[in-house]
């Protein structure tokens, strides 16, 4: 599903669009609670079984995207109960940041084999001569699986020659790859937040649009209003993420246009940690000081690595992620900045409100969220100039959208630094790979590497932010690194600021 | 064979709202010539806004041989261009 435009994408988008235009607006709290009326107009229903249903479930959105945590379901408010607390220009987003909206859950069985019209009642069915514990048999002229026996081995749909037994998996569940969806009284998804690590992939693979996080892109173009000093700070994934005219050079003019002070490349950061990462890797890992390094870009690898494996959790890099060091630049350069960090990633709205971290970030929003409110002020990429040339990063650092890019970045320097070091390389796309290789490092066979984890797969251009699909916006990513002007990272003059 | 020129308006709402889901559509015909008995070049251009969402219409935009297709997804503008395509065939 991903990768495809469908209505939850739609109505999603539609959610950031009106908080934006509610923010640029000086609308009273009513007006809030009317906008469940304008995405869903009129009394037939167009997404469920009633108008109403869909109006709350927007509401709920509605309270989501503006950092309120959702109501509960059994006592009377209007949604814009709470409101005027959020309507200023700070916020820390209070847990838990990724949210069930348990009446839009349609309760999905969770994972189980079923038998499906495709069965022919065949003469072989070898089906049940496969099952080991005899839960598949013959029942009404057709197979049957006893789902109390049933231990979801899959060995009868293997031998099925018609395809008739599915694996039927809940869409959420399936994506998270730490297990942490369960399940209420209803049967309906339950975040467990205690293992949930906010990679963001049940938000963007839930067919019923019943999960969502917070935003604060409110509280942001607040910011903005009240003359505040907002620095952007762009992750390398932004190339093609607004549209075939919104080229770097014109996003970085329509950021500006939307009120922000400066616009910076995260590509810088990841310049400055991948020089810091190799000087580490050769120091700490080659000579077996330590027995592995994971990179510490990718907040929901990082902590998934962390919370799985305490005993290997100093093995994870501790070097400032591309997000906070790009902060520290931009807090250096510009006295009492506002940095907002604008990024294809949810898990990085958690990381900002680390207690380490908050000094140098202040918002997070995703590209998504920041085309609502290019929508909201009726920004044009094509009206901008791209005259003035966006040169701030490497092409290492703009590598590391793309998954492999930041164990490239690090190998570059490791040569370039320390010629005669031989490096091994691991690396993992999706959270449960990652947990497959952090089981290989902890069984020691991965001693002396260098360990990528990208918590999306893809890497950072297929995180649940984006506009584009992966494969596409991979492309562009490679096309615009390698068009920069320096190849390695100690090329890079601004992170030299970063040293002292 | 005279091509097919469908261009999609790629202003900022139009691509929020799926243009760019659409150009891909449109793209992915491309390999399902012989089912879909597709013997005409399809010739797609990403134009700059229309400028129809500020007269309070719906998109997103597609023009297919010049005819506007309001409010438009994927299905259809595929559909609108195997129709033309079918239409010559007769």
């Amino acid at each position: 599903m991903r990768g495809i435009y469908t209505p939850v994408t739609k109505i999603r988008r539609q959610v950031f669009t009106e908080i934006a235009k509610l923010a640029y607006s000086d609308k009273s709290d009513h007006d809030f609670d009317e906008i469940p009326y304008t995405i869903i107009p009129g009394e037939i229903p167009q997404y469920r079984e009633s108008v109403f249903m869909e109006r709350a479930i927007v509401g709920e959105r509605l309270r989501l995207a503006m950092g309120m945590p959702i109501r509960r379901v059994d006592e009377h408010s209007v949604i814009s109960k709470g409101l005027h607390k959020y309507r200023c220009d700070e916020i820390k987003l209070e847990d838990p940041l990724v949210n069930v909206i348990s009446f839009a859950c349609a309760a999905c069985p969770p994972n189980s084999y079923m038998v499906t019209d495709n069965c022919r009642n065949c003469l072989a069915h070898p089906c049940t001569s496969v099952c080991p514990v005899k839960a598949v048999s013959i029942v009404h002229g057709r197979s049957h699986i006893d789902q109390d026996k049933c231990v979801r081995c899959g060995r009868c749909a293997e031998v099925c020659p018609y395809n008739a037994i599915t694996n039927y998996k809940r869409p959420c569940a399936a994506a998270c790859g730490v297990d942490a969806i369960e399940s209420d009284h209803l049967g309906r998804a339950k975040i467990n937040h205690d293992v949930c690590v906010a990679c963001g992939m049940c938000i963007v693979s839930c067919p019923f649009a019943a999960i969502a996080d917070k935003s604060e892109l409110y509280q942001i173009i607040t910011a903005i209003k009240n003359n505040k000093k907002v620095c952007a700070a762009i992750a390398p994934s932004f190339i093609s993420q607004f549209g075939p005219l919104a080229t770097p050079e014109k996003v970085f003019e329509a950021i500006k246009a939307l009120g922000f002070h400066e616009v910076y490349e995260v590509a810088i950061g990841a310049d400055a940690g991948a020089v810091e990462e190799a000087h580490h890797y050769v120091n700490h890992v080659a000579n077996g000081k330590q027995p592995f390094l994971g990179t510490s870009c990718c907040p929901s690898w990082a902590a998934m690595a962390k919370k799985n494996f305490p005993e290997y959790a100093a093995c994870i890099s501790e070097s400032s992620t591309p997000m906070v060091a790009t902060g520290k630049l931009i807090k250096k350069e510009n006295e009492d900045a506002i940095v907002v960090f604008i990024g294809p990633c949810i898990s990085k709205k958690l990381e900002a409100s680390r207690e380490e971290v908050r000094p140098y970030i202040d918002f997070v929003i995703t590209f998504e969220e920041l085309m609502g409110m290019m929508v909201a002020k009726g920004i044009e990429f094509d009206d901008y100039d791209d005259d003035q040339k966006v040169n701030q990063a490497s092409k290492a650092g703009r590598g590391y959208a793309v998954a492999g890019g930041v164990c490239e970045a690090i190998a570059g320097c490791v040569k370039e630094f320390y010629p005669e070091v031989e490096m091994k390389i691991d690396r993992a796309e999706g959270l449960s790979n990652c947990k497959k290789m952090m089981m290989i490092a902890k069984a020691g066979k991965r001693n002396g590497y260098l360990l990528e984890g990208m918590a999306c797969p893809g890497g950072c251009v297929g995180g649940p932010g984006t506009l584009t699909p992966p494969a596409k916006a991979t492309v562009a990513v490679k096309k615009f690194s390698t068009s920069s002007e320096m190849q390695s990272p100690t090329q890079n003059d601004l992170i030299k600021g970063l040293e002292e | 064979m005279k091509k097919i020129k469908v261009e999609v308006c790629s202003g900022t709402q139009c691509v929020m709202m799926g243009a760019m889901d659409i150009v891909a559509s449109i793209q992915s015909l491309s390999s399902l010539k012989q089912q879909l008995r597709l013997d005409r070049k399809i010739d797609i251009v990403t134009s700059k806004c229309f400028g129809l969402c500020k007269e309070g219409k719906c998109g997103p935009f597609v023009r297919v041989d010049g005819e506007l297709i309001e409010n438009a997804d994927s299905e259809s503008v595929m559909s609108h261009i195997i129709s033309i395509v079918n239409k010559k065939g007769e």
